[in-house]
């Protein structure tokens, strides 16, 4: 376990790291919204809106933590174990290992490590996205917090912009919704940092276990869903 | 005169007429043994404590194994209080234990004058030897109004432990004109054979009711307010295979999304790294269709 020190600022490296045209696979995924849409409990922007603020504030603020601690210097593999314990859902942890796997491919073309190549090696069939993208925030000169707002942003993101496109939601609206959570997003993003700071010292129990029950019935439904527009 | 905290004990100076109850704190224990592998389960350890009274009680499907039950003896808990029950199952030891009733948890003395309480807390450890089996089926957690009750249940199974564990939280009593608030968090090791820390095959933390930020959205709870689960070694029970178009399927779950009886949803998640236990997740509108979908095959339709 290393430590994580204060770096120069590098504001960009986590715009190109939380860009969505950032080429980690994550537009392919609507983070169980289309279950929730084919269920019926998302019908409109004031739901899309509840199911953000959920997300958030249960798997997003453990998959910030995750983060928060790969980018913190965590051993990647004491985290994939934990990311594991804290995702009962087979489906959602296969989903989060193709992500991870994307993402690794494309961490490497942008900021090549030893690290990364040890943790795509141990785990070749992807590890678990946010401890990827904690690692690579770590190799771009970012911090734990800047991995847990990356993160914890893309929580929301992702059904907003499938709910744009399995409702027909007025994109206007819908980014409207992802910029009222900004105070929340930024408090669970600094919880987070924090939370990955202590399992510095105190092992990955340190990190939240924050989980949602129908996330989980939503990931294991749709995966035996066909036709469908998103692969979770 | 001057006196030490610890001279002074920890009532010292206090007399008012009409003191509300500080959190109480209770610590029951319970373990069960067997010489040797079939032989009869003794409870070589049952010591009850505050409001948590253990009793013996017969197995009523095996004469040799060993069960208890957890009689409320007052109502508890309440705001402030710590409760602890501990079980110990002993290598091929077989062990029950279920409650007599409901747990509801309440709010503490409030009010002006009233003190200001941390949420209660209970907790639940168990430790489970190879070859041992421990089945903990009580009645559900029931959060009534302006009540707040952090749970967290530890188990540790040693390699060959077995397990049936059930969980119920009903977030309301059919009268309160709002549920209290109930936080919940389920560890779960494997230990090493050489009893070193081992892995972690589960840690999930539910935080649920007024207070906790869109508990009753889509992505949290929904309509349901009661949510179980059920994590076993041993097989929940094959699920349901219904036909179905995935036309029907919209359909179908989105008139029980708006319909709030025998809404029951669930799903058998098997947990990671081939570890044999399996989580069945239900949700349901009450405790009763909970119940059922904890029990019976799971809801969850397939396509």
């Amino acid at each position: 376990m290393g430590e994580w020190t204060e770096g120069p600022a590098r504001r960009a490296a986590l715009l190109v790291l939380a860009d969505g045209r950032f080429p980690a696979g994550t537009h392919a995924h609507s983070g169980g919204a289309e279950a929730a849409v084919r269920a019926g409990r998302i019908t409109g922007v004031e739901e899309l809106a509840g199911y953000c603020r959920g997300r958030l504030h249960t798997a997003g603020r453990t998959a910030a933590a995750l983060a928060a601690a790969a980018a913190a210097g965590v051993d990647p593999l004491v985290l994939d174990e934990a990311a594991d314990a804290r995702t009962p859902s087979p489906a959602q942890r296969a989903a989060a290992r193709r992500l991870g796997r994307q993402l690794v491919r494309a961490v490497r073309a942008c900021w090549p490590s030893a690290e990364l190549e040890r943790l795509a090696a141990a785990r070749p069939r992807g590890a678990h996205q946010p401890v990827v993208l904690g690692l690579a925030a770590r190799t771009a000169g970012l911090g734990p917090a800047d991995a847990a707002s990356a993160v914890a942003y893309e929580t929301v993101s992702g059904p907003a912009t499938a709910c744009v496109r399995l409702l027909g939601l007025d994109p206007f609206a819908a980014t409207g919704v992802l910029a009222r959570l900004a105070a929340e997003l930024d408090a669970v993003a600094d919880e987070a940092s924090a939370a990955g700071l202590r399992a510095v010292v105190e092992g990955p129990d340190a990190l939240p276990a924050a989980s949602s029950p129908l996330l989980d019935l939503y990931a294991e439904r749709h995966a035996g869903l066909q036709p469908r527009l998103f692969a979770s | 005169m001057r006196t030490t905290a610890a001279e002074a004990g920890p009532d010292a100076g206090e007399a008012p007429v009409a003191a509300p109850r500080p959190g109480l704190r209770a610590h029951a224990r319970l373990r069960a043994e067997a010489a040797y592998p079939g032989a009869r389960t003794v409870l070589s350890e049952l010591v009850s404590d505050g409001p948590l009274a253990l009793r013996r009680t017969r197995h009523p499907e095996d004469p040799d194994a060993a069960q208890a039950t957890v009689v409320g003896a007052m109502a508890a808990p309440l705001t402030g209080d710590h409760l602890r029950i501990t079980v110990r199952v002993g290598p091929a030891a077989r062990l029950r234990v279920t409650s007599a009733a409901a747990t509801v948890s309440l709010p503490g003395r409030t009010g002006p004058g009233a003190p200001a309480l941390e949420p209660a807390r209970y907790e639940l450890e168990f430790h489970i030897a190879d070859g041992g089996i421990l089945e903990w089926l009580p009645e559900p957690v029931i959060a009534a109004a302006g009540s707040h009750l952090r749970q967290h249940t530890r188990v540790r199974l040693a390699p060959g432990a077995r397990l049936v564990l059930r969980e119920e939280q009903v977030l309301g009593r059919a009268t309160d004109p709002q549920p209290g608030r109930l936080a919940s968090r389920l560890t779960v090791r494997r230990t090493a054979a050489d009893g070193g820390p081992g892995r972690l095959l589960l840690d999930q933390e539910t935080d649920l009711g007024p207070g906790s930020p869109a508990w009753d959205g889509p992505a949290v709870l929904g309509p349901h307010r009661a949510l179980g689960q059920l994590l076993t070694t041993e097989s929940p029970g094959p699920p349901v295979q219904a036909a179905g178009r995935a036309g029907e399927f919209a359909a179908e779950f989105a008139a029980e999304a708006t319909a709030s009886a025998g809404s029951a949803e669930s799903a058998d998640l098997a947990l990671p790294g081939d570890c044999g236990l399996t989580l069945r997740t239900a949700l349901a509108a009450n405790g009763l269709d909970l119940r059922r979908a904890l029990s019976g095959p799971p809801h969850m339709v397939l396509l």
